[in-house]
């Protein structure tokens, strides 16, 4: 299956399968679902299917977290820890034991867990200060592309398609998807005897266009049992932010002029924007360019008490259109006015309105030189009619 | 006629434009994540889409007219909401009217300075490699010689 082999008429029952199946992960009940009979049953019943004996499961919080501790009890197994290895043996004896008791394998595994996550702290901590952590996180297992967990979306879709949900509910694959929803697992790193899987993210956040987006929040927000296994992503307008702690720790005015990165520039750029017109001000040092006041003769539309319209009434409104402009010209700062320049200042167009509540700045030209154009040209659409709005609100 | 609701805002034209395709089914303009509120028009009106571009549109309002209303995104969820001209309770911007006739409906420009712009030259060498792709050449078998000879 190709997506080239997408045809129109599939596009409808792609967009409804997507609904019905990704909508609990992306707002969190994929994660609060989570139960580890179901999740254990899951993973069971995907050895089962390749004639392998019932592994014991091991559950994390997120994928890096899941990796890091499967490398410790693989150096923890070799070093033939003592405490490891009792838990391990008990917890390996408990999941193919003929009637299981769910609770406690699951405290068994806990048990272990907590175990190992001790170790894999002190491993990662002794890492990070010989400099040399990497090695434990570069052993990435290749055992990850499993039936149960996020792979098993798209290797579902691509057997499947285009009979989506419509084949017998009795075959192995049916029960093996069913089994994969239920589990709530993203990832099953699986060995001979243990499989350690990672739940969903708890949280995702969006902006209005359904990018990743949070300017003070993970954007992608995993759970974690320690803080160095903290996995979150944090992304501005469906921009991955490599340097989280822009949004974790904050920036100052003098950050922005000497950072070469021009990743973090737009980082930083888009949250000062996002934090509105005062925060603007107060981060940059700001001149204004141009101050315009514009009446507007407006034909408010009038409503009755059902909602019903009933006509217009006569008004009229004042606006105040402000542009302002950094002192200092900035290195890779364009102006599309000006393409040939690469260094430029900021500028943005102030729309501040008492009557519709409106005070707000967006970003225009640095050449402008005149309020109302940069209105203008901040418009929706390419049009000569002045600058005069018959409805607003 | 000009008009704005918050940052979508709507000018009356003559005709459809070229590239607008007549939408399946009709939806809010914008909605905004943290609040949760859309701007939604609701009442007897036709959808046109821009393929190339999702944030524009073209609506052909019938003759009982349309309202622009902004408001929670959960009641688009009603059944024919979007098919009453009716104001909804208002969030944050006071219903618009649509009268009848045809509409442009898009968001309000930003520039981003730290994109680069596409210059003249920029296009021009673009279209260059276009046109040297398309141009055929005949190949020549090179023998070769001994320089020894």
């Amino acid at each position: 299956m190709d997506i080239d082999m997408l045809k129109s008429e599939n596009i409808p029952q792609l967009h409804e399968w997507i609904k019905k199946n990704f909508r609990d992960i992306f707002n969190g009940e994929r994660y609060r679902n989570f139960s580890f009979e179901k999740a254990f049953n899951a993973v069971k019943f995907a050895y089962q299917l390749k004639r392998q004996p019932a592994p014991f499961l091991v559950v994390c919080e997120n994928p890096l977290e899941a990796q890091l501790i499967k490398n410790a009890m693989d150096i923890l197994y070799k070093r033939k820890d003592e405490t490891f290895l009792n838990l391990f043996n008990q917890c390996k004896n408990l999941a193919r034991a003929k009637n299981i008791d769910y609770e406690i394998l699951e405290k068994a595994s806990n048990a272990l867990f907590e175990y190992t996550l001790t170790k894999c702290v002190v491993f990662v901590e002794e890492n990070i200060r010989n400099g040399k952590w990497k090695h434990l996180l570069l052993h990435v297992s290749e055992k990850i592309l499993t039936p149960i967990g996020i792979s098993a979306d798209h290797n579902y879709f691509i057997r499947a398609f285009p009979n989506l949900g419509q084949e017998p509910a009795s075959t192995n694959f049916r029960k093996l998807w069913q089994h994969h929803i239920e589990s709530c697992l993203m990832v099953v790193i699986t060995c001979r005897d243990v499989a350690v899987a990672s739940k969903y993210p708890k949280h995702f956040r969006f902006n209005g266009n359904r990018l990743l987006h949070s300017i003070d929040s993970p954007a992608v927000e995993f759970g974690y049992s320690h803080p160095i296994f903290d996995a979150s992503l944090y992304f501005i307008n469906g921009r991955i932010v490599h340097n989280k702690t822009l949004i974790t720790n904050g920036f100052t005015y003098q950050d922005f002029v000497q950072t070469e990165n021009a990743h973090d520039r737009v980082v930083m750029l888009e949250i000062i924007n996002e934090k509105g017109a005062e925060a603007i001000l107060n981060f940059f040092n700001i001149e204004e360019v141009d101050r315009k006041v514009i009446k507007h003769h407006l034909n408010m539309p009038m409503f009755n008490a059902f909602g019903e319209y009933v006509g217009d009434k006569e008004v009229e409104e004042e606006e105040t259109l402000i542009l302002y402009r950094t002192k200092e010209k900035f290195r890779n700062i364009y102006d599309p006015r000006r393409p040939f320049f690469q260094k430029n200042r900021l500028a943005w167009i102030r729309f501040v309105c008492p009557s519709t509540g409106t005070n707000y700045m967006i970003q225009t030209s640095p050449s402008f030189r005149n309020a109302l154009d940069a209105a203008k040209a901040s418009r929706a659409f390419n049009t000569r009619q002045s600058y005069a709005w018959m409805q607003r609100s | 006629m000009l008009g704005h609701q918050g940052d979508v805002q709507f000018m009356r034209i003559n005709k459809i434009p070229k590239d607008f395709e007549k939408a399946k089914s009709k939806t809010f303009f914008a909605k905004s994540e943290r609040s949760g509120h859309v701007h939604a028009l609701c009442g007897d009106y036709e959808l046109y889409t821009n393929p190339k571009n999702p944030s524009e549109f073209i609506v052909v309002v019938g003759k009982d007219g349309a309202v622009l209303n902004h408001t929670l995104f959960t009641n688009t969820a009603f059944e024919g909401f979007f098919d009453k001209t009716q104001a909804t309770k208002v969030a944050d911007h006071r219903p618009s009217f649509f009268k009848p006739g045809i509409y442009r409906v898009g968001i309000q420009k930003r520039i981003d300075p730290l994109r680069k712009p596409i210059t003249l030259f920029d296009r021009i060498r673009n279209r260059m490699s276009a046109l040297l792709g398309k141009i055929t050449y005949k190949q020549v078998n090179v023998t070769a010689v001994d320089v020894a000879d």
